[in-house]
């Protein structure tokens, strides 16, 4: 059978044409007294053009003769097929014949059918964008005929027989559909605007994309254009606020060397992790400092356990995918786009000031200095920038893009600093006729880090000012207090970081509606910590050492394997789709440390580890090394089937097996499955004009963990200590069971349910999304108390308990403003999350609660939070504040009765405590985004706030009480809480509102037009982040608290400082 | 065709990604696992020495420690300023009234049962593994049971010391089982019948750092000597056979040096093995390092003092002895003053300093007292006459420790004047320090602002309380420092023991010569026959016998035990008041974190269910 036959049949099924072409290209063809079927062959053979037909319809055997010299294949075609009744129509690569009688499609047009067939002419045009580029390859038809053509290099177009009274229909994909009744117009100049109708968006989802409108599940995709301008140091910072559902906390935004953490819908895991997965380019397990965030195209979230399910045990804390910026065919673009920025100091702590130190605290002594530690410790002309330039383009068959970019900051204090530069690059290539597809990802990326010690921060706000900025005596065998600018200056403390992606793709386009793709990666990341501590830094005095150093290289590595299968089939109004494939993925890690102490000389750093000598003293071992294996293996399937638009099902199984479990346990099942109903097709709806589409969705998915410790499943020997063995008349190293071993250990599984609505209205103008979730975590793997004998250890690793999260969220996009000149869209983002630990026991293991982490000293007063059957996660535990005794010491409620007794803080005990209102969660969730544009200029406002949450104030308490004798003290301890004068008591007193709104990010930009044919597109923006915050929470910044994991909401005391940034940015593309 | 070919080849691919990628074995790399752990002697070796290890460290450096120590009336861990209140637990640990969730309570019982199960995991081991194929013989099998089956029982004293009613876990049992408590008086005979039974397995002469005859013997002669208390049982007869047998050499050759008052306590300085210890943890610098008392006792300086590395944490010190004026308290029970209770003369009484070795002794004085100075780094050994300056309240003042208690430095006196000049100020504050260590350490305070503070275990200073140093720590040099043995169980121990049951009997004679025998190398030979109980049969009264098992036992992890034994556990000394009842206080509840983790474990000690 002929291949384009074959096709044909093939087509005939699918009607799947998404592929643009150009109807550029020219054939010369001198054939005589030759098959139609052979000069077809010809052509096919010059172009990428394929032939489709039905014999039945489409005489080939006729002999024909022909002689053309580079004419294009419409003329060609007109040639060939003169006066046969045979017609012709260009679907992308596929040109299809049939009889002029016969439509392809049956379109419901009364024009096509009732004009007569005189009056003909023709309609000459250009078809340009909106920046003026000719549009290559649109095509130009008579709505409701099959007469059609496609424009050229210069986006011209000759269209011939035009019926009177034709509507005119121009389109490309990407671009809005233009349409317009023909008059007595010769010529037409069409400028087609790019389609920015969500409804059309193609969105990646795992193992695959799908168009937006068709998705099935709770799916949020963030793409660069909307992302929040201005400096970020990392990419998850760009969508913060972007995703209802997705909390980002940036708890030390201003530190370029710190990430922020993700949550997905709440916590719900113990001990296997909260972190979602992070999939780049289709690639598990990716890493985001190995990606400049100018290179980023979209950023989408997962967010339901049914569109994560496909990625099986590590899709319970929802996936991120990130799409890297691809080459498009067409011209060669440039692009640079950088920025440079500055941070100021946001908010300070309001320490006393020197007179008011030496007046009010008790103990203060003056030195006779006067130094402003925490001010000290800034860096006030810090300045970082940011730089990119990209390469792009590509044929017909081969796109590519490469990128490198170097990114240089600066931190808030005087020793962070980071260096980062890298080079990314994609190509695809399409060859054997569009039978094989190979495309790749390189990218490679180096970061010099300069770390800071957050616990200067802290001390500086408790040091008596009146030292010297230089002193160190005062300070020796002292741990509690020291020179916090030399904390910083007398210590080299950084690392330097390389992350590599190389991943190969190949796809086998079998059939048209049958591929196969093989996918091989490997990502790598190592990093090299290297610290060395001067002779004059403070452990170096307290301990006699003259210098300290060490260093860690770690090595990451992570192997993947992947083979998917698609194919696609339509039966009637039926449309199928299946995926099937395998994945392996291997992580290896390699650890090696070493240290030594002694120097001859601070000179060398870490750089000449022997030379030390603390190491040669006998016994001394300043060495180790470590090395671990991880592998996941997956079995997964999906079927999609779409009823006519307006029944979506998908379906999909994974199964998945890890190494860290029990023997007989390593293999679970992961489950999904998600219908949606297009309501908008409805009788009822499809009268609502103003209904352009709505669909309601109901999910299920079953999604795990694994993100714990590994081996702990198995029987582990250990070394412990050396002692000393009279049999070998020397000292050995003791090797005993090192964990309780588990080997009944398996898949933590969350079990997901999500129903949802996605709406797009007036027009397209206000459209959005409604989504109501439920969460269950089953065989919660957590660390659990154990008897004694038998066991042990206290704990075993083990599947017990159960979690449970609900909540919903509601997205918004609203165009309100569109005129010519002036434009104002607003989107808000509003969830609410709330999470509790519903059981946490069995009749193994009965552990009743998990204390929260103990406070710092001084005081170690306890922890102040509690996690209990039936709690909500970030419950606080603690008494209940009674007011003060005479003396100035904190009261309590006894057995936290409000209005009984009371007795005194400090002789509370276990009896006393309750569960204190409120928990660290945020309830509530908004980000609220404004633009305004008008002409060439654009303002975007973005707001975002955190509501009903409580915030345990530490910095208060520790730092804002009279107690502590000699130490400075926020100006709070004379005010606010100047009744209290005794020491600090965990309870609700130092329970503060953690509600915010702060207007995060303020952009202005310019893009102006330009005439030159030397830039395309040019824009500049200037970006405030952090404008302004209205809390009544009295720490430096309630964004610096964690509201993610186990135990959010404690105000810690080392908190780095809080940066108001600006940012000035240019963009130009060639 | 190519494309039938092309299919072929990724049907091929699946196949074989379908058979030969779906291994999950866990590959290990830097850890082993039981499967292939035991391949040879050394790996029995190391797996038994891992079980001593875990007791060195869990009941001389840890909760068994603190609870043995901090409830009695030698020592505490008082607040000190802004440091030292760690949630009020040495405040109910001095004042007896810790709580079924006090941290020491359930990290005692946690760190014995521990041992326990290290010690049936290896017995398991033993007795599963192929001897053959790691060339271990019967009788090597045999004796590694033997003095596994001691260590565990030993573990099980502290068990019963302190809980009681406990489970008896042994490798009889599968490794999960979950065992029920047992009665005080089965725990007891498990323990009897476990050393018994051990005995004639075990070599008869001292091995370094392991369990033999002589020891295992002492052990029996602890639980004998306690039965009374533990299970209402007397056992003299029995305490006071093993502890006669000892002495006679019937369980190894044992003596005591009674001419260096030292002499138990250094050993392992200089590879110095002292005869009187039957057991004892052997050190190392660098290997396995005498770790005590370092952090726990000594101050932020400790270093610049000692001439170590690091410094300590500033927690515990001895309890004082004098009050705000310096007068020696007098307490109703004979309780407290640990310092003050050793006669002016006695060699532990002196301050401690590190000696020129030529003098044939490194160091002298179990204490840090008074003003401390700075390592003499050049000489080796001795002070500089640079004072070690105090960091917190007595910041950049000779740091000069003193046997009292109180809120001293916030003293009017200490106060700048009005018109005093700052090197004035600064010249009179280091005078006061001075003279406070010239008069014998101790603070002579009036102020009424300071002595209404009190004296407790919330008002310490950093310069509060005398410091232990009996464990000799030793500057940092010829693998010097933290190398000192930690003596388990030594021959004085067994004649304190064997002179209590003549005593209980009404033979005083008897007993005091037997004290007198140990006791006699503390005392100059001149000064001898005013504290020889022998020659002033009057002095050694119930009061003194208690007192004196604490001079000589100070900081050996028994003090509890003996004032439980002698009934004196609930009686008063400083900032101690006489025990409420109602509560079961001689020994401690079930830990509360146990009770939830365990379906079957009961709440048995009195007063707390």
């Amino acid at each position: 059978m002929k291949l384009s036959v074959f096709l044909f049949f093939c087509f005939a099924f699918t009607m799947v044409a998404t592929n643009t072409n150009s109807q550029n290209v020219k054939v010369s063809l001198n054939q005589q007294n030759v098959s139609i079927s052979a000069v077809l062959n010809s052509i096919e053979k010059q172009t990428d053009y394929l032939f489709f037909y039905n014999k039945e319809n489409v005489d080939v055997n006729k002999t024909i003769s022909i002689s053309v010299n580079k004419k294009s294949v419409s003329e060609v075609l007109a040639r060939i097929f003169k006066n046969q009744g045979i017609t012709y129509s260009m679907e992308g690569n596929y040109i299809v014949l049939h009889k002029k009688e016969q439509a392809r499609e049956v379109i419901s047009n009364p024009i096509a059918g009732a004009t007569p067939q005189q009056n003909k002419r023709n309609l000459k045009g250009v078809v340009k964008d909106a920046l003026g580029e000719p549009i290559i390859g649109a095509n130009v038809v008579v709505k409701g005929t099959t007469n059609g053509i496609i424009t050229d290099v210069d986006g011209k177009f000759d269209l011939q027989d035009i019926p009177n009274n034709a509507v005119i229909s121009i389109s490309y994909i990407g671009y809005a559909t233009q349409e317009f009744r023909l008059n007595n117009e010769k010529t037409v100049n069409i400028t087609l605007v790019e389609d920015t109708k969500t409804l059309q968006e193609i969105v990646v989802v795992g193992y695959g994309s799908s168009v937006k409108k068709d998705l099935t599940t709770a799916v949020t995709s963030v793409k660069s254009k909307d992302f929040l301008q201005g400096a970020a140091n990392d990419a998850m910072q760009m969508v913060d606020g972007k995703v209802a559902g997705v909390t980002v906390n940036s708890t030390a935004a201003a530190d370029p060397n710190a990430t922020s953490s993700i949550q997905v819908r709440g916590a719900s895991s113990l001990k296997a992790g909260n972190s979602p997965l992070i999939v780049i380019d289709g690639m598990p397990g990716g890493d985001l400092h190995n990606i400049a965030q100018q290179d980023i195209e979209s950023i989408t979230v997962l967010k339901d356990g049914s569109a994560a399910a496909i990625y099986g045990s590590r899709g319970a804390n929802g996936v991120i995918l990130v799409q890297t910026k691809q080459g498009k065919a067409g011209k060669t673009h440039i692009t640079y786009d950088g920025y440079v920025e500055h941070d100021f100091i946001a908010s300070k702590p309001d320490v006393l000031g020197v007179e008011d130190y030496l007046e009010k605290v008790t103990g203060a002594k003056d030195y006779g200095y006067r130094t402003d530690w925490y001010n000290e410790l800034l860096n006030k002309g810090n300045i970082g920038h940011n730089h990119n330039i990209s390469l792009s383009g590509g044929s017909e068959t081969t796109v590519f893009r490469i990128s490198t970019s170097y990114k240089q900051k600066e931190g808030l204090d005087i020793s962070t600093n980071r260096k980062e530069y890298g080079l990314r690059g994609n190509f695809k290539q399409t060859t054997l006729e569009g039978l094989l597809e190979v495309g790749g990802n390189f990218a490679y990326r180096v970061a010099d880090e300069d770390y800071t010690d957050y616990s200067s921060f802290k001390q500086a706000i408790q040091l008596n000012p009146t030292y010297s900025a230089d002193e160190m005596d005062a300070f020796k065998g002292n741990d509690y207090s020291y020179n916090p600018i030399k904390n910083l200056t007398e210590r080299d403390n950084g690392a330097h970081q390389e992350y590599s992606t190389v991943d190969l793709n190949m796809k086998l386009n079998i059939l048209k509606n049958l591929n196969t793709e093989l996918k091989l990666g490997r990502q790598g990341h190592s990093k090299k910590s290297q610290d060395y501590k001067f002779s004059t830094y403070r452990q170096c005095i307290n301990n006699g050492y003259n210098g300290w150093a060490s260093e860690n290289q770690e090595n990451w590595t992570d192997w993947t394997l992947e083979w998917l299968g698609n194919y696609s089939f339509k039966v009637d109004k039926h449309d199928f789709k299946l995926m099937g494939g395998y994945s392996y993925q291997q992580f290896d890690y390699e650890g090696l440390y070493a240290e030594n102490g002694d120097f001859p000389t601070d000179v060398f750093l870490t750089h000449n580890l022997g030379a030390g000598s603390w190491n040669k003293q006998d016994g001394r071992l300043g060495m180790s090394s470590e090395k671990t294996e991880e592998k996941t293996i997956a079995f997964l399937g999906r079927v999609n089937y779409n009823f006519d638009d307006f029944l979506l099902f998908t379906g999909s199984l994974r199964r998945e097996g890890n190494t860290k479990f029990g023997e007989d346990h390593k293999w679970g099942f992961f489950p999904a499955a998600s219908a949606a109903v297009r309501l908008s097709k409805l009788p009822t709806f499809e009268k609502m004009s103003f209904v352009n589409d709505l669909k309601a969705r109901f999910s299920y998915g079953v999604t795990g963990r694994s993100g714990f410790d590994k081996y702990i499943a198995l029987a582990k020997y250990s070394g412990f200590g050396q002692y000393y063995s009279d049999v070998y008349k020397q000292y050995i190293m003791g090797y005993g069971p090192a964990n309780n071993p588990n080997s009944d250990l398996s898949w933590e599984k969350q079990i997901s349910y999500n129903l949802g609505i996605d709406y797009t209205l007036f027009d397209s103008r206000l459209s959005g999304s409604l989504d109501l979730f439920v969460r269950d975590g089953k065989d919660v793997i957590g660390d659990y108390n154990v008897p004694l004998p038998p066991y042990l250890h206290s704990s075993i690793i083990a599947n017990v308990g159960t979690t449970t999260s609900k909540g919903f969220e509601l997205q918004l996009n609203w165009d309100a403003i569109k005129t010519k000149d002036f434009t104002y869209s607003t989107n808000a983002n509003l969830s609410y999350t709330k999470s509790k630990l519903k059981s946490f026991s069995n009749n193994k293991y009965k552990l009743g609660y998990i204390e929260g982490d103990g406070f710092p000293s001084p005081g170690n007063p306890g922890s102040a939070q509690r996690l209990e059957d039936n709690k909500e996660i970030g419950s606080f535990y603690g008494f209940r504040y009674a007011g003060v005794d005479d003396a100035g010491n904190i009261l309590i409620w006894k057995a936290g009765e409000k209005g009984g007794e009371t007795k005194l803080g400090a002789d509370g005990d276990e009896q006393d405590k309750v569960y204190l209102e409120g928990t660290g969660v945020p309830k509530w969730e908004l980000a609220w985004g404004n633009t305004f544009t008008y002409k060439n200029f654009d303002l975007s406002l973005f707001f975002r706030g955190r509501f009903r949450y409580k915030i345990m104030n530490q910095y208060e308490m520790y730092y804002g009480l009279q107690v502590i004798a000699g130490d400075n003290k926020l100006s709070s301890a004379y005010k606010e809480n100047a009744h209290i004068k005794g020491p600090k008591v965990i309870c609700d007193y130092f329970l503060q509102n953690g509600d915010y709104l702060r207007l995060d990010n303020i952009t202005f930009g310019w893009t102006p037009k330009l005439n030159t044919k030397w830039i395309s597109n040019i824009r500049l923006y200037g970006t405030l982040k952090n404008v302004f915050t209205l809390t009544k929470y009295s720490g430096l910044d309630p964004t610096s608290v964690t509201t993610t994991g186990l135990w959010p909401g404690i105000g810690g005391m080392e908190v780095y400082p809080t940066a108001r940034n600006f940012t000035m940015g240019l963009q130009i593309t060639y | 065709m190519k494309k039938m070919k092309l299919l072929y080849v990724a049907g091929l691919l699946g196949v074989m990604a379908l058979t030969s990628c779906t291994d999950l074995t866990e590959k290990i790399y830097s850890d082993l696992t039981k499967n292939n752990y035991y391949t040879d002697k050394l790996s029995v070796e190391a797996a038994v020495v891992r079980s001593y290890e875990h007791g060195d460290n869990v009941t001389w450096r840890s909760d068994i420690w603190l609870l043995e120590e901090l409830t009695g009336d030698h020592f505490v861990w008082t607040q000190k300023g802004r440091h030292g209140y760690d949630d009020g637990q040495w405040i109910r640990l001095h004042g007896h009234s810790w709580n079924y969730i006090q941290g020491q309570i359930n990290g005692s019982w946690v760190a014995a049962y521990q041992g326990v199960s290290q010690i049936n995991t290896v017995l398991r081991d033993l007795n599963t593994i192929d001897l053959n194929a790691i060339g271990l013989t019967e009788s090597e099998k045999a004796s590694y049971f033997a003095e596994l089956r001691v260590l565990r029982a030993w573990y099980y004293t502290f068990l019963l010391n302190f809980f009681r009613e406990v489970p008896i876990a042994t490798e009889q049992q599968a490794s999960d089982e979950i065992v029920p408590q047992s009665s005080a008086k089965e725990v007891f005979s498990f323990i009897e019948k476990e050393l018994k039974e051990s005995i004639p397995s075990l070599p008869k002469e001292k091995r370094l750092s392991r369990w033999t005859q002589g020891p295992a013997a002492g052990l029996l002669v602890r639980l004998y000597l306690n039965a009374k208390v533990w299970i209402g049982e007397d056992h003299t007869t029995d305490c006071k056979q093993w502890a006669q047998d000892i002495i006679d050499g019937k369980y190894g050759t044992y003596s005591i040096n009674r001419s260096d008052y030292r002499d138990p306590f250094r050993s392992g300085l200089e590879d110095y093995q002292s005869p009187e210890n039957l057991f004892e943890f052997w050190h190392n610098r660098g290997r396995l390092e005498q770790q005590t008392m370092w952090s726990w006792c000594m101050h932020y300086s400790a270093a610049q003092t000692i001439g170590g590395t690091d410094g300590g944490w500033n927690g515990i010190h001895m309890q004082p002895s004098r009050d705000f004026q310096g007068n020696v308290y007098k307490f109703e029970s004979g309780l407290g003053n640990p310092f003050e209770s050793y006669a002016p003369c006695d060699y532990r009484r002196t301050p401690f300093r590190t000696l020129n070795p030529s003098t044939g002794n490194l160091y002298e004085g179990f204490f840090l007292q008074g003003a401390q100075m700075v390592y003499d780094k050049a000489a080796g050994y001795g002070f500089t006459d640079v004072n070690v300056k105090g960091s917190e309240e007595y910041n950049g003042m000779p740091l000069v420790f003193v046997d009292q208690v109180g809120r001293f430095s916030e003293q009017k006196e200490l106060k700048q004047k009005d018109g005093e000049s700052s090197e004035a100020y600064k010249a009179r504050y280091k005078q006061y320090m001075l003279d406070a260590a010239a008069r014998g350490n101790y603070f002579v305070c009036n102020d009424p602002a300071v002595i209404a503070k009190g004296s407790q275990v919330t008002t310490g200073e950093e310069n509060s309380g005398f410091r232990f140093n009996k464990f000799p720590y030793l500057p940092d040099h010829d693998g010097l420092y933290r190398s000192q043995s930690t003596p388990e169980i030594r021959l004085s121990e067994i004649y304190y023991s064997l002179a209590e049951c003549y005593y209980r009997e009404g033979n005083k004679t008897k007993a005091a010569a037997l004290l007198d025998y140990v006791r006699e190398r503390n005392y100059p030979a001149s000064e001898w026959s005013k504290y020889s109980y022998v020659q002033n049969p009057e002095l050694l009264t119930d009061k003194e016998f208690i007192k004196e098992w604490g001079r000589e036992f100070i900081g050996e992890r028994r003090r509890r035990t003996d004032l439980v034994r002698w009934g004196k556990f609930g009686e008063e000394w400083w900032n101690k008041e006489k025990d409420p009842s109602g509560k079961e206080l001689n020994y401690f509840p079930i830990p509360q974190k146990q009770l939830n983790a365990s379906p079957i474990l009961k709440q048995t000690t009195p007063g707390w269910e």
